[in-house]
């Protein structure tokens, strides 16, 4: 396979689990989240800073899970104690904290970021990983979704109260949701960290966050074959089109606004409708 | 034994005192009503004992166990039970779905574990057989965004009775019901009373508390006004001042 079109599926894999994991907090649960680039971003540098000291793949890449599982989990706990309409701000913030922190530490070269990330395979290999990491994910969210698990997510995203008085541990279920998100997140960062092999702040910045959930809402909140549908096309959509590349965030923002007025259930709404016609 | 006690709770809303040291206990299988005048503070005393709410002073003891501390989800898995005044549906889901989720009771402690259990056909049967005892059976797969207010208070009734409540708080279950509708619903009351449900009810249909009531207690103001047999409270001219003013007025 040409090594263009190899990097761009393991681009393409990467978003994906993104937003899988994105749509697990915020569609599943309805957690809103800004900031799930720290999450990915904490998995690439922790991972990073693993393999550049000889330390092995396989032990980077759960670490740069479980690193971002942590920071979800304390996420998570600032959640329960903020009121839902500032969880928006808080998660943004946990970004920007994020970029600023990185940035301003020389250890983790500063601005400058982690050069000669050495590659654990071949890009090949990655891909496969960086597939795998997709079906993963995917296979969870099924899993989530015929479970009591995925039944509490969705009464905590329709109405907390009568969750909590029919006895769900709400706290614990949204922290499970963060846990298990933020942590798919971080591996995806991983493997961003060692196929692009150099990382820098600002790949996960506010803006990376906010093409996150960009994808989420185009493809469909909540639904899994959309968001997936959803990732790959805002991925391939700036590779396809040069000006797409240029204008980016007017794009994505232009599609974000005419998903809301036009089918608020994204694509997957829009296929929904079309089949019961 | 006193299935339910508070002890001089007290709660206010800025300089609003909703409810004030009220002292009552509720004993095990018995009926109990709770009746006074729009904002009595008859639901602020019921989000006091779900916990939904912290009372400012005063204790809650449930099952013989003093729960002012604990948590509102752990007091609903001990066996306490609230339908809403202002009804909660979950409104993405149809009524058959919503009762389906309470189902889930016995794993809404654990997420992690809650991954490895399914709500299954069982479920789903158990769910129909709990909209049918409510009336509702038949509306089972519409979607609860849509259908009447009646609707909707019937469900929660069939929601709570998923989590096979010991004490069943009930908060106005009648309203937005027809004549028939709310005899119909008063007499399940009664029969899920006899089949070992305590049971606090909150109604302002006076005509079906005193039918069906083994007590009644009247709050005024946030206090508790007056409580006893259902005749004789209402028989009182403090209470019918009180209640009866208020309501013309
Ligand atoms: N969250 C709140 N914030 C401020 N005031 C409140 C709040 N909840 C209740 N109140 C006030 O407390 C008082 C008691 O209200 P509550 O809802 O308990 O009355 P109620 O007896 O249930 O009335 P109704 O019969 O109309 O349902 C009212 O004056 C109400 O305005
Ligand atoms: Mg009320």
């Amino acid at each position: 396979m040409d090594a263009y079109i190899l990097s761009l599926t393991i681009f393409v894999a990467i978003n994906v689990a993104l937003a899988l994991s994105l749509n697990l907090i915020s569609g599943f649960c309805g957690q809103i989240s800004l900031g799930h680039a720290a999450f990915y971003g904490t998995g690439a540098y922790v991972s990073a800073i693993l393999s550049v000291s000889g330390v092995p793949f396989a032990v980077s890449f759960v670490a740069g899970g479980i690193a971002a599982g942590i920071l979800g989990f304390l996420v998570g706990l600032a959640s329960l104690r903020v009121r839902e309409d500032f969880l928006a701000i808080t998660t943004m913030g946990v970004n920007f904290l994020f970029v600023g922190f990185v940035r301003k530490q020389g250890w983790l070269g500063g601005e400058i970021g982690i050069t000669a990330i050495p590659k654990p395979m071949s890009d090949a290999g990655m891909a496969t990983l960086a597939w795998i990491l997709v079906a993963a994910t995917a296979f969870l969210l099924v899993a989530i979704r015929r479970s009591w698990l995925g039944t509490g997510f969705t009464m905590i995203a329709q109405d907390e109260q009568a969750a909590t008085s029919l006895g769900l541990n709400v706290g614990r279920f949204k922290l499970a949701a963060f846990v298990m998100g933020t942590a798919a997140a971080g591996m995806a960062g991983v493997i961003y960290a060692h196929v692009a092999q150099l990382i820098v702040p600002d790949a996960f910045g506010f803006v990376v966050s906010i093409s996150i959930l960009a994808m989420v809402v185009v493809g469909g909140i909540g639904s899994i074959f959309g968001v997936i549908l959803g990732a790959v096309l805002l991925t391939l959509l700036p590779e396809l089109a040069r000006f797409a590349n240029d204008y980016k965030l007017l794009i994505f923002g232009a599609l974000m606004v005419a998903v809301m007025l036009i089918s608020p259930g994204g694509l997957a709404g829009a296929f929904q409708r079309l089949r019961a016609r | 034994m006193d299935l339910l006690k508070t002890t001089s709770l007290s709660r206010s809303f800025g300089g609003v005192a909703a409810v004030r040291n009220v002292t009552l206990a509720v004993k095990d299988r018995e009926l109990l009503s709770v009746i006074g005048p729009n904002g009595a503070g008859k639901t602020t005393l019921l989000k006091l004992i779900t916990g939904q709410i912290p009372p400012d002073t005063g204790r809650i003891e449930l099952f013989g166990r003093d729960v002012t501390a604990v948590p509102q989800y752990a007091r609903a898995q001990m066996g306490i039970a609230l339908t809403h005044q202002i009804v909660r549906p979950f409104r993405g889901m149809t009524l058959g779905e919503n009762v389906t989720a309470a189902m889930g009771h016995g794993h809404f402690n654990q997420p992690v574990a809650s991954l490895f259990h399914r709500p299954g056909a069982a479920d789903t049967a158990r769910a129909r057989e709990l909209l049918d005892l409510v009336g509702i059976g038949h509306a089972a797969g519409r979607s609860a965004s849509e259908v009447p207010l009646g609707y909707l208070k019937r469900m929660q009734i069939a929601r709570v009775l998923a989590t096979d409540p010991k004490l069943l708080l009930l908060d106005e279950p009648l309203a937005g019901l027809n004549y028939s509708e709310a005899g119909q619903i008063a007499d399940l009351i009664v029969r899920l009373n006899e089949g070992g449900r305590t049971v606090v009810l909150i109604e302002h249909n006076l005509g079906e508390v005193l039918r069906i009531s083994h007590r009644v207690a009247v709050l005024d103001n946030g206090a508790l006004l007056a409580e006893g047999l259902p005749a004789e409270v209402i028989a009182r001219p403090d209470v019918r001042a009180a209640y009866l003013g208020k309501e013309a007025g």
